[in-house]
């Protein structure tokens, strides 16, 4: 997962997709036994860079889930409009004005549809009875929103991750300035 | 924007202004002729549409769209004239002849202003390779 430095993350399991950064209590004790300052502020860098790509990662994901979310409940919305016609005993065709291309529209008849067609994108459509599209679209829909959900949890987590790396790598470069004054001093 | 100051006397820290100042410019550029390429084959697939909806009889069989993702079967009902989208919320009901001038149109005035683009971008990267040129020379200069 994260070949970062060991000394620096907790042993728990708490996210398996977010390492838990571990809180440098004894910076000196930390920077004597793992090679130094130098050593230890790469190793920090390191850890933040990864988590910063793994944030990004995680709300591209987010986004694209969110984008989802609107177009699910649309096809939705019509699926259960189409039912209700059914049972209404709606035998009259509908006229309908639908996107032919960009800025050109035409008119179809739709009468008695018993099946719709799913566009479950890579070029692949699916026809369906209408309760087995309703059935798919509400599972992906409460898929979505159950996965928006899991992602927010990483997401706060794997901040809380980086606020306690930031602030270990400023001690980190507190400890090292000092280190620097005292050589200067004991000249 | 002509410079009155030729390019030699400019210090070097002033070249490697202009320098990114133009390739900011230049990025400008390339973005706005890529969304009106997108225009342009945007109307030339609206055409292709309208052609074969020109063939297809009254009747034919279709997958009707209802969102972007659902599709229903029915059947074309008017095969002789199509409402068209002229902006700003109107549409126009024409007929296949019609909205095939209109598109004609709209791809014409698109390829001309792509034309002047590529031409305006031409002549800034000419421009440009001017100045990295002389910026390359002041930098060997002062280093020497």
């Amino acid at each position: 997962m994260f070949s970062v430095a060991s000394f620096l993350l907790e042993n728990t399991l708490e996210n398996s997709l977010v390492p838990a950064a571990k809180f440098l209590e004894d910076i000196d004790k930390v920077v004597e036994e793992h090679g130094g300052i130098s050593t230890v502020f790469q190793a920090l860098e390191q850890l933040y860079t990864r988590y910063k790509i793994l944030d990004s990662s995680l709300s591209r994901q987010k986004r694209s889930f969110q984008d989802k979310i609107p177009d699910l409940t649309n096809a939705l919305q019509v699926i259960r409009w189409l039912r209700s016609l059914e049972e209404r005993e709606q035998r009259e065709p509908i006229e309908t004005t639908f996107e032919l291309a960009d800025n050109i529209y035409s008119t179809a008849l739709v009468k008695n549809p018993q099946v719709v067609y799913l566009w479950l994108g890579a070029n692949v459509m699916v026809e369906y009875s209408f309760e087995e599209a309703e059935y798919l679209l509400k599972e992906n829909l409460d898929g979505a929103r159950d996965k928006i959900q899991q992602l927010e949890k990483d997401l706060a987590f794997l901040r809380e991750q980086m606020t306690t790396t930031e602030v270990n790598i400023s001690r980190v470069y507190t400890a090292q300035l000092k280190k620097q004054a005292s050589n200067v001093a004991s000249f | 924007m002509e410079r009155q100051i030729p390019i030699s006397e400019l210090t070097k820290d002033q070249l490697q202004i202009l320098y990114d100042r133009m390739e900011q410019e230049l990025e400008h550029l390339r973005n706005s002729l890529r969304t009106l390429n997108m225009a342009v084959s945007r109307l030339q697939r609206s055409l292709h549409c309208l052609d074969s909806l020109s063939n297809k009889s009254e009747g034919s069989q279709v997958m009707v769209p209802l969102t972007s993702s659902l599709y229903v079967p029915g059947s074309l009902k008017d095969t002789k004239s199509v409402l068209v989208d002229i902006g700003t919320g109107y549409y126009v009901k024409s007929s296949l002849e019609k909205a095939e001038d209109y598109l004609k149109r709209r791809l014409s005035s698109v390829k001309k202003e792509v034309e002047k683009l590529q031409q305006l971008l031409s002549t800034k990267q000419e421009q440009h390779e001017y100045v990295s040129v002389a910026l390359r020379e002041k930098l060997v200069q002062t280093t020497s």
